[in-house]
C-alpha cells in the first residue's frame, strides 16, 4: 500500500477486511466503485448517506462502505429505506439490490416505490440469476437459459426492469454495464442525484453461477458479451432493426423530474396546518 | 377533536385510545395497512399525524409496514404499525429482524378470530403463542394485553417506553372486544404522562460501538444521520454490528438478546391480582376475558362464594415466577381463553399435578360471559 | 526511452517526459479475474504466474484509468485526479 491512499479508502470501511466477498471477476465491485466516485464528485457528507439493501450478493454492499449502511430482509430495501427517509428527510437513501431481491420478491415494493415516486435512488445490480444461494432463475432470466432451477432452459419470459418501473412511475430511469464504467460514472451520478424514484439497473456478469450454467466462459468473456451484445441509444436508433435484434439498450430512457413524495407530504402537511382544509 | 383532549373525559374507543396514546407518547412515523378489526388506529393516526407535522404513510402491504417502521426507528423515529392477524402473520420476518437488531417499535396486534382470513369482525385471543414465537429463532418477546379503554391509551404510551428502555419490538394485543369497545375515558393532564427519552451515545464517535456489551445487554444507541455511522444487518453480528460466525461472538449476541429481558423481569412483569391469596379457585385470565371475570367475581361474591382473579397484563415473558409463588398451592385454577388453549399451558407447566387446572375454552367469535365464567367456578366449588 | 533535459539548460526542450508509473496494483485484493489486463486499451498490464495483474509496460500507459474503474477489487490505482474526473478521459464505443 502506498503512504497516500487513494481516495477510495476515504469511502471504504476501514474496519471491514478486505478483500471482499464476491468472486473473482463479479462486476458488483465495479458499482460500488462507481457509487463511491459519484457520491465524491457529487461531494455529499458521508453522515447524510444511507446506504439500504435486501438480501443477496449485490445487498452485501453496504457493509463495505462508510456511510449510515442497512442491510434488510429479503425485498424489503426499498420499504425500509421509505421509513428511514420519512423519519429522517436529510438522508440520501440509495439502495442497491440483485435482479431478484428487487423483482421477485420484492416487486411489489418497487412498484409502489416508483408510484409514489419515492424519493430513493434504486441501484439494481442485473447478473439475471440469484447467485449468493448458487444460481437459480431470477425474473430476468432470459428465455432458454440455464440455471440451478431450470436444468432444462427458463421457459418463462423475463422482465424489463427499465420498461417496469418506467410504467410504474419513477422518475428517472437508466441502464447502463459494468464493461462500460465511464459511461455508468455518469449514469450513477445523475441517478443520485435529485429526487422522486431513481432507478438505474446495471448489467453485470456472474461468471461464477450464471457464465458457468450457460457456458458464457470467463469473467473476461462475459465483459466482452457485454461490450457486443448491448447498443447505447443514440447508436440504436442509427442501427436497422435485424442489427438491433437481441442486443439491449443502455442510456437513460426517463428523465422526467416529477414532484418526490417527500415533497408532496411537505405540501400536505402545510396545507393541513395553515387551517385552509375544512375538517368534518 | 384533534390532538391528545389532555384533562378533559371523553367517551372513547378503544383503538381510538391507542391511536391517542400514540400520539401522547410522541410517535413520529407511523407506516400500516387497512385490516379489520384494527383500522381505526390506522385512520385516525392519518387524520392527527400530518396536524403536528409528523409521518404517517399506507403502505402497500404488511411487510412493507414493519419494514417502514424499522427503517424509521433506525433514523431516530418513533414509531408503530397496527395490524390484526393475517397482517401479524405477515410481520413475522420483521419482528425477528427488528429483535435481532434490536430496534425498537410499536406493533399493535388487535386479535381477531383465525385461523387464516377466521372471523375478521369478531373476536379471539388466539394470537398469544404467535406474539411470543412467530418468528423464527430464539428471540425475545414483549406483549402487552389491555383489558378497558383507559389501559389502551395508558399502556400504549409504556409499551413505547418499554421499546425504547429495551431496545427490542413490544407488541401490544387488545383482542377485537377491547379494540372496538367505547368507555368513558378520562385524559390525564400532560405532565402526568412519562415518556422515555430516545437513547443516544455516550462515547465519541471513534470509540462508538452499536452493539457495546453493557450490563445490562441494552445500550445507548444512536440513530442513523446523528454523525455515528453504523452497520445494521439481520445476520448475527459482533458488537460493531459485522455479520460474524465465530462461536464466541455468536453466543455472546444470543445471550445478549435473551438476557436483555430476563434481566429486568421486574420492569417488564405486571399483573393484577384480585382476593388470590384468600382463594382456594382461582381464575386466570387477560384481555377482554378479565372483564368478565370481574363481573363474575362481583356475581359470586353475592351468592357469598370467593374467587380470585389472576391476571397478567404483560403476557411475555410470562410471570413464571409469581404464578409459581401464588397459583402453585391453589386447589383450582381455572383459564378461560378465547381459543383453543394457549396460555393455559403456562398454568400448567409452573403448577404441580396437585393443583386443578381446568380450561375453558371459547372460540366462536363470542365473548365468554360472566355467566358462563360463574357456572365454571359453581362447577368445581 | 525519454530523453532528459542537459544539465544547466532552462529551456524546455520539446522531447518526451519520463512518464512515472501511474498504475498501482496491490496484490493482496486483486483476485486475478483478468478484467483489468484484458481492456486495456494500450496492453500495460499482464497477468502474472501467480495469477495477479502486473504492471509491466508503464511506458506504455495513457492514464486513462479504465482498469482502476473496472478492477472490482480495488485493487488497481491511478492518481485521483484521473478517477474522478470521467469527463476529460476516453469514452467507451
Amino acid at each position: 500500500m502506498p503512504a497516500r491512499l487513494p481516495y477510495a479508502y476515504r469511502y471504504l470501511r476501514a474496519k471491514k477486511k478486505f478483500p471482499h466477498v464476491w468472486c473473482p471477476g463479479c462486476g458488483i465491485g465495479i458499482v460500488m466503485g462507481s457509487i463511491i466516485r459519484a457520491i465524491d464528485s457529487l461531494g455529499w457528507e458521508l453522515d447524510d448517506i444511507l446506504m439500504v439493501s435486501g438480501i443477496g450478493c449485490t445487498s452485501r454492499m453496504p457493509v463495505y462502505v462508510d456511510f449510515n449502511t442497512l442491510h434488510t430482509t429479503h425485498g424489503r430495501a426499498l420499504a425500509f429505506g421509505t421509513g428511514a427517509k420519512m423519519a429522517n428527510e436529510n438522508l440520501k437513501v440509495i439502495a442497491v439490490m440483485g435482479d431478484g431481491d428487487s423483482m421477485a420478491i420484492g416487486g411489489n415494493h418497487i412498484i409502489h416505490a416508483a408510484r409514489r415516486n419515492m424519493d430513493i435512488t434504486a441501484i439494481i445490480v442485473n447478473n439475471n440469476n440469484y447467485g449468493m444461494t448458487g444460481g437459480q432463475f431470477s425474473p430476468t432470466t432470459p428465455q432458454g437459459a440455464r440455471t440451478a432451477t431450470t436444468p432444462y432452459g427458463m421457459i418463462e419470459p423475463d422482465f424489463d426492469v427499465c420498461k417496469l418501473t418506467e410504467a410504474a412511475g419513477a422518475s428517472f430511469v437508466a441502464r447502463g454495464s459494468v464493461y462500460h464504467v465511464m459511461e455508468l460514472d455518469g449514469i450513477i451520478k445523475q441517478g443520485l442525484d435529485g429526487s422522486g424514484f431513481r432507478v438505474v439497473e446495471v448489467l453485470s456478469p456472474c461468471p461464477t453461477n450464471f457464465g458457468r450454467a450457460n457456458r458464457q466462459g470467463d469473467a473476461v468473456k462475459m465483459m466482452e458479451m457485454l461490450r457486443d451484445n448491448t447498443v447505447n441509444r443514440a447508436q440504436a436508433e442509427k442501427l436497422p432493426p435485424e442489427k438491433l435484434q437481441g442486443k439491449i439498450v443502455r442510456g437513460v430512457f426517463a428523465d422526467r423530474k416529477t414532484t418526490g413524495y417527500i415533497e408532496r407530504y411537505r405540501a400536505l402537511v402545510s396545507r393541513v396546518t395553515s387551517g385552509s382544509e375544512v375538517k368534518k | 377533536m384533534s390532538g391528545v383532549p389532555w384533562g378533559e373525559t371523553r367517551l372513547v374507543q378503544g383503538n381510538e385510545a391507542v391511536a391517542l396514546g400514540a400520539l401522547a407518547a410522541g410517535i413520529d412515523f407511523f407506516a400500516g395497512y387497512p385490516i379489520t378489526p384494527s383500522t381505526e388506529v390506522a385512520e385516525i393516526l392519518a387524520r392527527e399525524m400530518p396536524l403536528v407535522g409528523k409521518k404517517w404513510i399506507q403502505m402497500e402491504d404488511e411487510i412493507a409496514s414493519i419494514s417502514a417502521i424499522i427503517g424509521a426507528s433506525l433514523a431516530g423515529g418513533r414509531s408503530m404499525t397496527a395490524t390484526s392477524g393475517p397482517g401479524f402473520s405477515l410481520m413475522q420476518e420483521g419482528i425477528g429482524y427488528a429483535c435481532m437488531t434490536e430496534v425498537p417499535l410499536v406493533l399493535v396486534n388487535v386479535m381477531r378470530g383465525g385461523p387464516s382470513t377466521g372471523l375478521p369482525t369478531q373476536v379471539s385471543q388466539g394470537d398469544v403463542m404467535q406474539s411470543r414465537w412467530g418468528t423464527h429463532g430464539d428471540h425475545p418477546a414483549i406483549v402487552i394485553a389491555p383489558s378497558d379503554v383507559e389501559e389502551c391509551f395508558r399502556l400504549t404510551v409504556r409499551a413505547f417506553n418499554l421499546a425504547e428502555s429495551f431496545r427490542t419490538p413490544v407488541i401490544f394485543m387488545p383482542d377485537e372486544v377491547i379494540g372496538h369497545m367505547r368507555e368513558k375515558l378520562t385524559f390525564p393532564m400532560k405532565e402526568e404522562i412519562c415518556v422515555t427519552p430516545p437513547s443516544a451515545p455516550d462515547v465519541p464517535i471513534e470509540w462508538y460501538e452499536h452493539y457495546h456489551s453493557s450490563a445490562t445487554g441494552v445500550s445507548p444507541m444512536a440513530h442513523f444521520g446523528s454523525g455515528y455511522r453504523f452497520h445494521v444487518t439481520g445476520l448475527t453480528h459482533d458488537t460493531h454490528g459485522f455479520p460474524t460466525r465465530k462461536v464466541d461472538e455468536v453466543v455472546a449476541k444470543m445471550n445478549r438478546l435473551k438476557q436483555k429481558i430476563t434481566r429486568r423481569l421486574d420492569v417488564l412483569e405486571d399483573n393484577m391480582l384480585h382476593n388470590v391469596e384468600e382463594s382456594k379457585v382461582v381464575v386466570f385470565c387477560y384481555g377482554s376475558v378479565y372483564r368478565s371475570a370481574l363481573a363474575a367475581q362481583q356475581i359470586l361474591a353475592k351468592r357469598r362464594k370467593k374467587v380470585g382473579i389472576f391476571r397478567p397484563v404483560t403476557l411475555w415473558p410470562f410471570p413464571d415466577r409469581t404464578v409459581k409463588e401464588l397459583l402453585d398451592g391453589k386447589e383450582v385454577i381455572i383459564v378461560p381463553e378465547l381459543n383453543q388453549g394457549q396460555i393455559i399451558h403456562e398454568v400448567e407447566r409452573l403448577t404441580s399435578d396437585n393443583v386443578r387446572v381446568v380450561p375453558m375454552h371459547r372460540y366462536d367469535g363470542y365473548e365468554i360471559t360472566p355467566e358462563q365464567i360463574v357456572e365454571a367456578v359453581q362447577e368445581v366449588m | 526511452m525519454s530523453e532528459k533535459p542537459a544539465k544547466g539548460q532552462t529551456k524546455t526542450e520539446p522531447c518526451e517526459v519520463k512518464r512515472k508509473n501511474a498504475v498501482h496494483i496491490f496484490p493482496e485484493w486483486c483476485k486475478g479475474c483478468g478484467i483489468c489486463v484484458a481492456f486495456c486499451p494500450k496492453q500495460v498490464l499482464t497477468m502474472g504466474d501467480d495469477q495477479k495483474a502486473h504492471v509491466t509496460y508503464p511506458e506504455k500507459c495513457i492514464e486513462c484509468a479504465l482498469c482502476a474503474r473496472r478492477c472490482p477489487e480495488f485493487a488497481v490505482f491511478v492518481s485521483d485526479e484521473k478517477l474522478r474526473d470521467s469527463k476529460k478521459n476516453g469514452g467507451e464505443k
